[in-house]
């Protein structure tokens, strides 16, 4: 019996993959695999939404504020960084598991987000991010009459 | 040349012992160097605070267990989850004779910086030769 709730890509995951693509092309990840952990997007992206905002969070451990970009147009999110390892002729490495290097990562909302609102912080290496979303996006009652 | 294989007898191995706490946990990333004083571990641990990290070093293993706190995301409708949030643990095993006294550590934007420092008879030593 055919169940319609059951198929190979529901649309949401299919337009995640479509971004990636696109993603991909346009904004090139250069980053250093120390041991093929990062064989998806880096950073990974936790996303949220309430009826007013959402709420972004990614693990970069390691990371101070300044050394992310972060940029938001419509509803486009932009997460731009770089660390870089420090190297010492005195070291000899065991082992390089903690991946270093440049990435750029973009992120399509569902709706447009309020760009002078955006919040960011910083904590034991997570990033909070709260995005508020556009008055326009936001969602609004009808009220009905009865004529 | 002959290869034996040896098998452990499954009675005479430990079971490992468990965890009490519920969840999944993660191995972190960690970069290990050494320095002729003394090995560096460093390990990305995002989300966990110095209050939650706990380091054993027994018997030359090393376990590093961070405790991470659930998100305050109630009353919030997911709609991307590309990671899950779970406890760090990762154990190894140090070859190196390790001065257990002078171990620190130091816990900063979620990465932990763990010093361990060689035995002072362990470290290369230039023998001075005196001629007759």
């Amino acid at each position: 019996m055919f169940n319609p709730n059951e198929g190979l890509f529901t649309l949401g995951r299919l337009r995640g993959e479509m971004d990636r693509l696109f993603s991909d092309l346009f904004n090139p990840v250069h980053r250093t695999h120390g041991g093929g952990l990062w064989e998806t997007e880096y950073p990974a992206l936790n996303v949220w939404e309430d009826e007013g905002s959402f709420y972004a969070e990614a693990e970069l451990p390691g990371y101070k504020l300044s050394d992310l970009e972060i940029t938001v147009v419509k509803n486009e999110l932009t997460l731009k960084g770089e660390r870089q390892l420090p190297e010492d002729e005195n070291r000899t490495y065991h082992r390089r598991e903690r991946p270093q290097g440049a990435f750029s990562r973009v992120l399509y909302l569902p709706a447009e987000v309020n760009a002078d609102k955006v919040e960011a912080t910083f904590s034991d290496g997570v990033l909070h991010l709260q995005l508020p979303k556009a008055e326009a996006a936001k969602p609004r009652k009808i009220p009905v009459s009865c004529r | 040349m002959t290869t034996q294989t040896l098998e452990k007898p499954a009675s005479t191995s430990p079971a490992a012992p468990e965890r009490t706490r519920c969840g999944r946990t993660y191995l972190p990333a960690v970069d290990i160097y050494e320095t002729k004083d003394e090995l560096v571990l460093l390990a990305d641990l995002p989300g966990v605070k110095a209050e939650s990290l706990e380091i054993q070093f027994e018997k030359s293993e090393l376990k590093i267990t961070g405790n991470v706190n659930e998100c305050g995301c109630k009353g919030r409708e997911p709609i991307l989850g590309e990671y899950a949030k779970g406890d760090f643990v990762r154990s190894f095993q140090i070859g190196e004779a390790i001065d257990s006294n002078r171990i620190s550590a130091e816990l900063k934007d979620g990465v932990l910086t763990l010093h361990l420092p060689k035995v002072e008879a362990v470290k290369p030593r230039k023998i001075a030769v005196k001629s007759a």
